[in-house]
């Protein structure tokens, strides 16, 4: 079945976590603002389609990712596409070849040369974020 | 709700000069006895041995004994010893901390007296010690005949090294590791004992579990998540200076300081502060029921 490209306001993105003291912190708290850093230079934040995208498939595509940095996957910080979508910010669908369910969280144009607006971003979507843990896979 | 019983004189302290219970379900006290129900899955959590069960009962008195002393929010968390803490920050860079040990041998224990007085900022104990968060003695063990309570088997006040302020300060030590782990430019030597610094002083305004991480930019954040959407976090960077980001669902405010020197000012004292009172209107709009 085809992916949609239209995003529901109630679908919920997922950034990767590849990090066991990000996961510890999100167990304990919430991830780090860090998370949902973009890269410099960048307004775009890559995240899953976790409503959309089976658990099977999310986890493998994740865990295809982390293998790819030689790290390991540990969860998800979650956000609504309304959350991410709040502030200025859009969401966008961008399926790749590997990953369909792939989209992108994107910042305001202003954002992309101002670093402390990028934090002040990263810093909200952290604070609305939940955690979902990587799903034991057999 | 449920209500206090006091079934016979003998579950009451001899020695209480005020005792209040159940003023309200909401009360400090009460989320200090649901803290101690939550303490088995506290430690499961945190993957820390189980406390016992006669560690387990014998914190369960003081608190109520310790609010009728001093009405207070007390905060009661497994240790990884498998001990049960009970602890008293007073946000002035003060504490007592009442550890219960698993094990049923008595070491020692704390007299009424020496518990009223330690809460108050008066002379504390047999040694005249006060543990501050900043300056405590890494270990001593109050011992008085006229205990509290007489049945404790061990109540020892330590230093606070599984308190959330030492846990934060751990993760400040492991900060170069975590750069490195991540692929991050190391922090400063500078930054570092800023940090530090600050971390200590924040805690002393707003006791909490400060999260502390490097950050892509070689600064460490000291962040203070409420976990209701609202976090503060200060930046310190390794050229000496600092970014407060505050977030209140939503509404931003930030400052950027060239040197640390002048932190905490104002304006990160106010931030922590209205984290806090969100909090404190947060439970007061959601009591919980005792069970």
């Amino acid at each position: 079945m085809a992916v949609p490209n239209d995003i529901a306001l109630t679908e919920d993105l997922g950034r990767g976590v590849f990090s066991g003291k990000e996961a510890k912190r999100a167990r304990r708290s919430r991830v780090s603002s860090n998370v949902f850093l973009s890269q410099k230079g960048s307004t775009e934040i890559s995240v899953d389609r976790l409503t959309l995208a089976p658990e099977d498939k999310a986890t493998a595509i994740a865990g295809k990712v982390a293998s790819a940095r030689n790290r390991e996957f540990y969860g998800w910080a979650v956000v609504t596409a309304a959350k991410a979508g709040d502030d200025g910010r859009r969401v966008k669908a961008t399926p790749t070849t590997d990953n369909p369910y792939h989209a992108d969280i994107i910042l305001p144009d202003l954002a992309a040369q101002d670093e402390e607006e990028q934090k002040r971003h990263a810093q909200e979507l952290a604070d609305t974020s939940r955690w979902r843990e990587r799903p034991n896979v057999s | 709700m449920r209500e206090f019983t006091a079934t016979s004189s003998d579950t009451l302290p001899s020695n209480a000069h005020l005792i209040r219970l159940a003023e309200s379900y909401t009360s400090p006290l009460n989320d200090a006895l649901r803290a101690h129900r939550e303490v088995r899955d506290t430690a499961r959590e945190e993957g820390f041995l189980q406390p016992s069960e006669q560690a387990l009962h014998n914190a369960k008195r003081p608190p109520i004994e310790m609010y009728g002393l001093s009405p207070r929010r007390f905060e009661m968390y497994p240790t990884p010893d498998s001990e049960i803490a009970i602890d008293a920050p007073d946000g002035q860079g003060r504490s007592v901390i009442l550890l219960y040990d698993s094990e049923s041998g008595a070491l020692g224990s704390l007299d009424v007296v020496s518990v009223y007085q330690a809460l108050h900022g008066k002379a504390s104990s047999p040694e005249g010690v006060i543990p501050s968060v900043i300056n405590i003695p890494s270990e001593f063990t109050v011992t008085s005949s006229d205990t509290l309570p007489s049945n404790a088997p061990l109540i020892h006040i330590a230093e606070s090294y599984t308190s959330p302020l030492n846990d934060a300060l751990r993760d400040l030590r492991e900060v170069r590791d975590e750069a490195r782990e991540e692929g991050f430019p190391q922090p400063s030597e500078q930054a570092l004992q800023n940090a530090k610094r600050l971390l200590i002083e924040m805690y002393g305004i707003s006791p909490r579990r400060f999260e502390v991480y490097p950050t892509p930019d070689s600064e460490i954040a000291i962040d203070a998540p409420d976990g209701q959407g609202r976090s503060v976090i200060l930046l310190c960077d390794s050229e000496g200076g600092a970014l407060c980001l505050v977030n209140m669902n939503g509404n931003h405010r930030r400052a950027r300081y060239a040197t640390t020197k002048t932190l905490p000012d104002g304006f990160v004292r106010e931030a922590l502060a209205g984290l806090q009172s969100q909090r404190t209107f947060s439970l007061w709009r959601s009591p919980t029921t005792l069970h």
